[in-house]
């Protein structure tokens, strides 16, 4: 008989982690992007919130 | 130079166990590389943007650095034995959560019988978590604020820039400890001497009490704490020797899984 998988519980760490990261790299993406004098101000707002969104629910799926 | 040969893994039952029930716990999207990437990713990126803000500075502002060294020293020392070493109830259990990863999940996972990883999957009980590095971030923030607004913004940006830098040099550092291939780890200068006296760290025996730098072994050097008996230069410049570990006590291993079990042997043998 097949056994059911192993259903592992997230840490609490990985969701704070989660939007700390998330955050950190908006504000990054917004401040690298402004240094080097690229894209207009709406187009840094949806690269750094894609960018922003995406790595943050990496750290949470990944449970780090 | 005492150079020995890598021997044989001699891996004991229970880190055995500890690495097939960790693993099995890793998420099914978590990666190594991306892990790697994301660290080094915004550490390189605030580096960057750091020096992008230097204008001219003046050969004092550079002085700043030896300074940030000493303190990140100090504190990657302090931090080891006081934090990820020791139980700290309170504070919601940050402290707890930082001792149960680090004394309970990475010292189970890799032991001086068995200090390196097997897949890139592994890097999930090497590496921080990248939350930790923004948390780093954040704490080198107030001095560079106060320094840029004392108008001292360059010696503030390079403080800036030599933190993140030595995060980077721990992290590289601490992975270059736990590397399986070491041909390259064992010739080069400061990365061989930390990965004896870190895989040194791991004999559960003397790891509440020695080797807690993770970088170049300073604080170990000045508060004691180090395995080695020589002079500040003979410890950074070490390598792979244990000609100089320090030999005045013997503790016979009794634990039934250990290979070694019922062998007197030193406190500081390493593998």
């Amino acid at each position: 008989m097949a056994t059911a998988p192993k259903k592992i519980k997230r840490s609490s760490a990985s969701l704070t982690g989660g939007f700390v990261v998330g955050f950190a790299v908006i504000a990054l993406v917004l401040l690298i992007t402004a240094q080097l004098g690229i894209w207009q101000t709406s187009t840094r707002w949806i690269v750094s919130l894609i960018l922003g969104g995406v790595l943050g629910a990496w750290v949470r799926i990944a449970d780090l | 130079m005492n150079d020995p040969a890598p021997q044989p893994s001699t891996m004991p039952k229970r880190q055995a166990a500890f690495r097939e029930d960790f693993r099995g716990r890793i998420a099914r999207f978590y990666s190594g590389p991306l892990h790697v990437l994301m660290i080094f990713g915004i550490g390189i990126a605030v580096i960057w943007y750091s020096a992008q803000q230097l204008n001219h500075p003046r050969w004092y502002a550079w002085l700043i650095v030896p300074v940030v060294f000493l303190v990140a020293n100090l504190f990657e020392w302090w931090i080891h034995r006081f934090v990820m070493h020791r139980p700290i109830k309170g504070f919601n259990n940050f402290f707890m959560a930082i001792y149960t990863r680090h004394t309970l999940a990475h010292h189970q996972f890799f032991t001086d019988h068995e200090p390196t990883v097997d897949s890139n999957r592994d890097f999930r009980i090497v590496f921080f978590p990248p939350y930790a590095l923004v948390t780093f971030i954040l704490m080198a923030i107030p001095p560079t604020w106060i320094l840029i607004s004392v108008g001292l913004p360059n010696i503030g940006w390079i403080l800036m820039m030599t933190s993140v830098f030595l995060y980077l040099n721990y992290e590289f550092f601490h992975y270059s400890c736990h590397v399986k291939d070491d041909r390259l780890a064992r010739r080069i200068p400061f990365i061989n001497t930390i990965r004896r006296h870190h895989i040194a760290h791991h004999d559960v025996h003397i790891m509440m009490e020695k080797n807690f730098n993770l970088t170049y072994p300073f604080a170990d050097w000045l508060f004691g704490t180090s395995d080695l008996n020589r002079g500040i230069l003979g410890h950074l410049f070490n390598g792979n020797s244990t000609s100089h570990v320090k030999q005045k006590q013997r503790k016979i291993i009794g634990a039934t899984d250990d290979p070694q079990a019922g062998v007197a042997r030193t406190e500081t043998s390493t593998s």
